[in-house]
């Protein structure tokens, strides 16, 4: 099995280099392109996101692929950067460690956020757009395909996946989800446009959010960042009141220095809500809404205290998860190369006992015609004994061979089987 | 057809023990849940839930009056007929919701109803055969039956909106075992449940006045029109009449915690009517000593059998 990964991530690379890097779609299916007419019989698929950049590339034909070091040539020049530093910054594995990091990737636990859900789908995007573009092949399909299911295997039975960690996580994930059902209907207010408003944004995007207003002093970075999330517009920092009697949910992150919405502001509007239900999720130090706004008939108001207990609490039960979820992982790995390998000698096996049987059947052919009298009883107990001879003679190879394949070849008995054998491709 | 019969004998051996037992289990079971995990719960909470149900259909169906086309032949069985259809309802939410806690709510109601049917109803008299027949008689029973359901559904709902809507309001943390639907989607079961109950039951009620003018037409001054039963009904209507209005003109009404409240009371004031109701013996036979409890197989039963 040829199939091997080369790429960098936040682990290892600065955020600098890996924004160099990365590939938007378009650059992707053009770098798949590219890399299929210089290595016509090689399977690839790339994965990129704001984390990690990683090209994996298999081929069922030995030395059919690139090696690691024509991959990095490869993404340096892609991008127009000098190769010789990213021999450095970027990491490769082959075979076995290969298949377990894509299935330690696949599911989360090489995440930034270990656990959070979003890599699946980024990985099953990326399978799905190589495979598009015909990059893809036996080696990579049963690859990406075994580590969608791990993935799953690791959701279903360990709870890590459901112990969230980030503030804005935990905030959309365990408490907006327990006042809402759904939020395609609902219109929600981002206060703010820094970092936990994007993470947050893009949890509430992934939840069905589709009308979300970004308010923030800096009209520009508003702007900037509604323009990520389709369905999103900016509104005016003075609208500010005006929307908080009309939205469904708040998120609030500013870092203003003093509440920006006080009780009697508040007071203001909340006869035009009409008791509708609204949650203002207040992720700012210090507070942006004054505390006393909970007192509100129908308004609910969550500020960090209130989820900073539940992410610690998640922090641990997640940690106590890890070992289950690892071992899911070598488990599943060691499946997976095992069922390769068995899969790869199947062919020589059967050639191995067409060519004996060939042989089995000429023998009988020259002894019967030899043996003319024998009546047909006779005839078949000679076929059973030719049968059961052949059988008993290939039964210990075949089996020592098995049991090499399972234990990774090292003993090379295939190689060794076809050279006894003059089998030949 | 011996084979038919011996069946039939061994099914109604089954009582009401069989299926209250099943829900008082599956009760407790839905407690531990606020202690302790165990795989295995979920499972077991499904079968005894199902075989619960089953034992119940079975005990309908086998106390059947041969002369009567309805098991609905008397309060016990119409109060029986309740229990079993929110059994059935919280058998489907489970199913559909494994996580959420409605057990510890609905449960509670099922095993309540029950509890009253055996108490208070069990020696009741039948309805009167006779006017079981007529249209009028069977929408007034059916709907007043699908809006009691709907009543208690409601109720229900609204406890469970009122319990998640205080922890949210004072962040507590949800407890272990204890995870109830959201906010909007109880506010939603509560509304629908609220304003098809208050239909069903208007209905219901309306289809009584029309029965009892019909019989007085047909029967003069023997048709009697119990004061007991005017009055509660007319109470009801009334406050039926009141949700609909309030609902319509007042937004908050129909969200938050109104909805709630307005859900529990119905249900209240429904339970206080019915209770008059059956206090005056509506509809039951005047001079029968039939009893109202299942019987055992007659001759009769028998002979339908072979």
């Amino acid at each position: 099995m040829n199939f091997q990964i080369v790429g960098c991530s936040h682990h290892n690379t600065s955020l600098q280099l890996r924004e160099q890097l990365a590939f938007t779609p378009d650059d992707t299916r053009t770098a798949l392109r590219r890399l299929k007419e210089l290595f016509p019989s090689s399977e690839a698929v790339l994965l990129s996101t704001c984390n990690r950049v990683e090209l994996y590339t298999g081929s069922t034909e030995e030395q059919a692929g690139p090696s690691p070091r024509q991959v990095t040539e490869f993404i340096a020049d892609f991008h127009g950067l000098s190769a010789a530093p990213l021999f450095q910054e970027l990491f490769d594995h082959s075979g076995k460690e290969a298949v377990q990091h894509l299935f330690t990737t696949a599911a989360s636990l090489d995440s930034m956020v270990v656990g959070e859900p979003q890599i699946l789908s980024q990985v099953k995007h990326a399978y799905e757009l190589a495979t598009g573009d015909d990059c893809t092949g036996p080696l990579t399909h049963g690859v990406f395909q075994a580590a969608i299911r791990v993935a799953k295997r690791v959701a279903s039975e360990t709870t890590i996946q459901r112990r969230r960690t980030s503030i804005p996580s935990v905030a959309i994930n365990e408490f907006a989800n327990q006042f809402f059902d759904r939020y395609e209907d609902k219109q929600i207010l981002v206060v703010g446009a820094g970092d936990i408003a994007e993470e947050t944004m893009r949890y509430l995007v992934d939840q069905g959010a589709r009308e979300i207003t970004v308010v923030n002093r800096d009209p520009g970075r508003a702007e900037r960042l509604a323009a990520e999330f389709e369905g999103s517009a900016t509104a005016p920092w003075n609208q500010l009141l005006d929307l908080l009697g009309k939205v469904d949910l708040v998120v609030s992150t500013t870092g203003a220095p003093e509440p920006i919405v006080t009780v009697e502001q508040f007071k203001t509007i909340h006869p035009l809500r009409k008791q509708r239900t609204l949650l203002i999720l207040d992720l700012a130090v210090p507070r942006d809404f004054e505390n006393s706004i909970n007192d509100f008939l129908g308004v609910y108001l969550y500020c960090l205290d209130d989820l900073q207990g539940v992410c610690e609490a998640n922090m641990k039960a997640r940690q106590k998860e890890w070992p289950k979820a690892q071992q899911i992982i070598v488990d599943e790995t060691a499946a997976f190369i095992a069922e390769t390998r068995h899969r790869a000698t199947s062919p020589w096996i059967q050639q191995l006992k067409h060519q004996v049987n060939s042989l089995k059947e000429k023998e009988l052919e020259r002894l019967f015609n030899k043996l003319e009298h024998l009546d047909a009883e006779s005839r078949d107990e000679v076929i059973q004994a030719f049968d059961r001879l052949t059988n008993k003679l290939l039964h210990p190879p075949l089996e020592s061979l098995r049991h090499d394949t399972t234990q990774g070849g090292e003993h090379g008995l295939l190689d060794a089987l076809k050279r006894l054998f003059q089998l030949r491709d | 057809m011996s084979a038919l019969s011996n069946i039939y004998t061994w099914l109604s051996h089954v009582s009401e023990t069989c299926f209250t037992a099943c829900y008082v289990l599956v009760m407790v079971l839905e407690i531990s849940r606020l202690f302790f995990r165990v795989a295995i719960r979920h499972a077991l909470i499904l079968t005894l839930t199902g075989a619960g149900i089953f034992a119940h259909l079975i005990w309908f169906c086998v106390s059947v009056r041969p002369e009567n086309a309805t098991p609905l032949v008397s309060w016990y069985g119409w109060c029986m007929m309740i229990a079993l259809a929110l059994a059935f309802v919280y058998l489907l939410w489970r199913i559909r919701f494994p996580d959420k806690s409605f057990g510890l709510f609905l449960l509670p109601v099922v095993l309540g109803l029950i509890g009253f049917a055996l108490i208070f109803l069990r020696d009741q008299e039948p309805f009167i055969t006779e006017a079981s027949i007529s249209f009028w008689t069977y929408l007034h029973g059916l709907t007043l039956l699908l809006g009691t359901i709907g009543a208690a559904l409601g109720f229900t709902a609204g406890i469970m909106y009122l319990v998640q809507e205080f922890r949210l309001k004072h962040k507590i943390p949800s407890r272990q075992g204890l995870r109830l639907p959201s906010l909007e989607q109880l506010q939603r079961y509560n509304y629908w449940l609220l304003t098809i109950s208050t239909a069903l039951l208007a209905v219901g009620l309306l289809a009584g006045i029309i029965r009892q003018a019909c019989l007085t037409a047909a029967e003069g001054s023997q048709a009697t029109w119990e004061p007991t039963v005017i009055i509660s009904s007319a109470i009801l209507l009334l406050w039926l009449f009141i949700t609909g209005v309030f609902e319509y003109v007042y937004q908050p009404a129909r969200q938050g915690k109104k909805v709630a409240y307005l859900t529990i009371t119905s249900f209240l004031i429904l339970g206080t009517v019915i209770t008059l109701v059956f206090s005056a013996d509506h509809g039951v036979r005047a001079n029968s000593k039939a009893s109202a409890a299942p019987l055992q197989p007659t001759a009769l039963d028998q002979e339908v059998v072979e």
